[in-house]
C-alpha cells in the first residue's frame, strides 16, 4: 500500500495541531509554563529546539520582559502554585507575568480543564476553567483579542473547537445533541437538548483552549 | 495557521472580517480541517484548509458538484494556495441533522426520502446528457490494487471480477462517494442539501451512492432501539425508489453490494485505522451472508 499520507487521524496529531492554530509558524521564541506531561508528549516536534519549559511562574520575575513571541499555559490557567511553595499570587498576578514575558503582539495560548467536583476545586480554580471566567481573568491581566473555545469531545481526542458564549456555539451543540441522539437514553437527550437550546451547550464540554495577544 | 487562513479569505473576498464574526473549527482525521466563519450562529462561509495536502482536485470536484446539483451542494466560492498552504471555499448553509429519526417523518411537509429520489434521479439524467459511455476503468486498478492486502482477498477478488464485468454495461454516473447521513442536512424549508463532495466523481459506478446512504439509514437504526423495524423497512424502500430513479435493475444493485463496500474502503484510505475496521466489520458481514453458490 505504500506510506501512509501524512494526516491527523491520531488524536496526539490533532492535540500538537490545537496549540499551533493561532500562530503564523514562524515564531522562534517559545515559553511552556507549568506542563503536567512532559512536553515531548504534546509539543510539536518542530518546535522543541525553540521552546523552554519552566514548571511556575515563580520563576519569571527573574527574566527578562518580552523575550518570547509565545508563551503556552498548559491546563495551568489560575490553578498553579508558585514555585518553592507557600500562598503564591493570584491568577491575575500571574498572568500579568506572563504577559510581561511576551514580547509586544506575542501570542498566549493554552488550555484548562473544568476539575471534578471530588477534587474539591478552590473558587478561583472553577472561575479560570470556565469560558466567562477564563476570557475575564485574560482581559483583566491586559491581553487582547481573547478567544476562548470549548474543545469537542476532550483535549485529548479533539474534533471541534466551538467558540464558547456566542450563537455559533448554540447552534453547534443543538446539532451535535441530535446527531449524538442514537447513543443517549431519553432523559439524557432531553436535558441535553434542553440545555444546549438554552444556551448551555458549553456546559457538557470539560475542556478549554484559549489564545490571546499582548497589546503592541 | 488560522491567520494565514483569515488573510486568504480577505484577499479573496469570500467574507467581511471586518464585522464580528464567529469561527468554528473541526479537525477530521484526514489531512485538512474545516472552519464556518459565521455571524449571529448563521451563514457565512465554509473553509477546507490544509499545509499537508493539496486541495486543488478537491476544488474542481466541489465546483462541478455545485453547478451539477445547484439546489443540493453548497455554492463553491474558490481555492487559494499561499504554499504550503492551500483554502477551499464554498456557501455555509443553516441546516437541521439528519438521523434515522428526521427520515422516517416529515419536515416541513416534505419526506426526506423524495428529496433523495430526487438526487438519484439528476444524476441518471446528467448522465443520459453526457454520454460518455461506459464507467471509466482509471479508478478500479487502483481499487483493485489497494484491496489486494485485504485480509479475505480471494472473497474480494472475487467481487471484484464481479463489479469489473457490470462496470463494461451499466453507464457512467459521477457518484457523491461519502453519501452518509451525517452528510446530509434539511434547510430552511425542509430543503435537502448534501454536504462534502470532495470525492464527487472520482468513481462513476451507478448504485454506490445508494449504497452508502442505504448503510448508514441502518447503521444508526440499529443502534436505535424505538426505529429500527421501521428504519429497516424505510432503507428497503429506499433501495427500491432509489434503484428506479437510477434505472439500475435491483438484482444487480444487490449483487454488487460487496463491491460497493469494498469502493467505499478505498475511498476513506486517507482517514485512518478506526474507520477502515469499521469499514472492514461491514465488509466481513456482506461476505458473511453472501450465498456460497456465488
Amino acid at each position: 500500500m505504500g506510506v501512509p499520507a501524512p494526516s491527523y487521524a491520531s488524536a496526539a496529531s490533532r492535540r500538537q495541531l490545537l496549540l499551533t492554530l493561532a500562530l503564523t509558524g514562524d515564531e522562534r521564541r517559545i515559553l511552556v509554563i507549568g506542563a503536567d506531561e512532559p512536553a515531548d508528549g504534546w509539543l510539536p516536534p518542530a518546535w522543541r529546539q525553540r521552546t523552554e519549559v519552566c514548571t511556575s511562574t515563580g520563576w519569571l520575575s527573574q527574566r527578562e520582559e518580552g523575550g518570547f513571541e509565545v508563551v503556552i499555559l498548559p491546563g495551568s490557567l489560575g490553578a498553579r502554585p508558585q514555585a518553592g511553595g507557600g500562598r503564591g499570587s493570584s491568577p491575575t498576578m500571574q498572568l500579568d507575568l506572563v504577559r510581561r514575558m511576551l514580547a509586544p503582539g506575542g501570542v498566549l495560548t493554552g488550555h484548562v480543564s473544568r476539575p471534578a467536583w471530588r477534587a474539591r476545586p478552590s473558587l478561583s480554580t472553577l472561575a479560570a476553567s470556565s469560558a466567562g471566567g477564563c476570557r475575564r481573568l485574560l482581559e483583566r491581566a491586559g491581553f487582547v483579542d481573547v478567544e476562548c473555545y470549548h474543545v469537542e469531545p476532550r483535549l485529548a481526542d479533539p474534533m471541534a473547537l466551538v467558540p464558547a458564549g456566542t450563537p455559533a456555539a448554540r447552534q453547534h451543540f443543538i446539532r451535535a445533541v441530535e446527531r449524538d441522539r442514537p447513543q443517549c437514553s431519553l432523559p439524557g437527550y432531553l436535558v441535553r437538548a434542553a440545555l444546549a437550546r438554552c444556551g448551555g451547550g458549553g456546559l457538557m464540554q470539560r475542556d478549554l483552549v484559549f489564545w490571546a495577544r499582548r497589546p503592541c | 495557521m488560522l491567520i494565514r487562513v483569515l488573510q486568504i479569505v480577505r484577499e479573496q473576498g469570500w467574507f467581511d472580517l471586518s464585522q464580528p464574526f464567529e469561527k468554528t473549527i473541526h479537525f477530521t482525521r484526514g489531512p485538512a480541517l474545516w472552519m464556518r466563519l459565521s455571524r449571529q450562529g448563521r451563514g457565512g462561509v465554509h473553509l477546507k484548509f490544509s499545509e499537508l495536502t493539496p486541495l486543488a482536485d478537491e476544488a474542481r470536484r466541489t465546483q462541478r458538484a455545485s453547478l451539477d446539483f445547484p439546489a443540493l451542494a453548497p455554492r463553491h466560492l474558490g481555492h487559494a494556495v499561499r504554499a504550503p498552504l492551500e483554502v477551499l471555499a464554498s456557501q455555509a448553509l443553516d441546516f437541521q441533522a439528519v438521523g434515522a429519526a428526521t427520515w422516517l417523518g416529515r419536515v416541513h411537509g416534505v419526506r426526506l426520502v423524495d428529496g433523495v429520489t430526487g438526487y438519484f434521479a439528476r444524476m441518471a439524467q446528467l448522465s443520459a446528457a453526457r454520454t460518455t459511455g461506459q464507467c471509466r476503468p482509471e479508478w478500479f486498478e487502483a481499487l483493485r490494487e489497494f484491496n489486494a492486502s485485504h485480509p479475505r482477498a480471494r472473497e474480494v477478488e472475487r467481487e471484484l471480477d464481479r463489479l469489473a464485468q457490470a462496470l463494461e454495461t451499466l453507464p457512467a454516473m459521477a457518484q457523491h462517494g461519502d453519501l452518509v447521513l451525517n452528510n446530509l442536512g434539511l434547510a430552511e424549508g425542509g430543503r435537502l442539501v448534501v454536504f462534502d463532495w470532495e470525492d464527487y466523481g472520482r468513481v462513476d459506478v451507478p448504485g454506490l451512492d445508494l449504497f452508502t446512504l442505504q448503510w448508514s439509514l441502518e447503521q444508526e437504526a440499529s443502534s436505535h432501539d424505538g426505529l429500527r423495524d421501521s428504519a429497516h423497512r424505510a432503507a428497503r424502500a429506499l433501495v427500491s425508489v432509489g434503484c428506479d430513479a437510477l434505472m439500475l435493475p435491483e438484482p444487480v444493485y444487490r449483487d454488487l453490494a460487496v463491491a460497493y463496500a469494498l469502493v467505499f474502503r478505498w475511498l476513506k484510505r486517507p482517514y485512518g485505522v478506526p474507520i477502515q475496521q469499521r469499514v472492514d466489520r461491514w465488509i466481513d458481514s456482506l461476505l458473511e451472508t453472501r450465498p456460497s453458490s456465488s
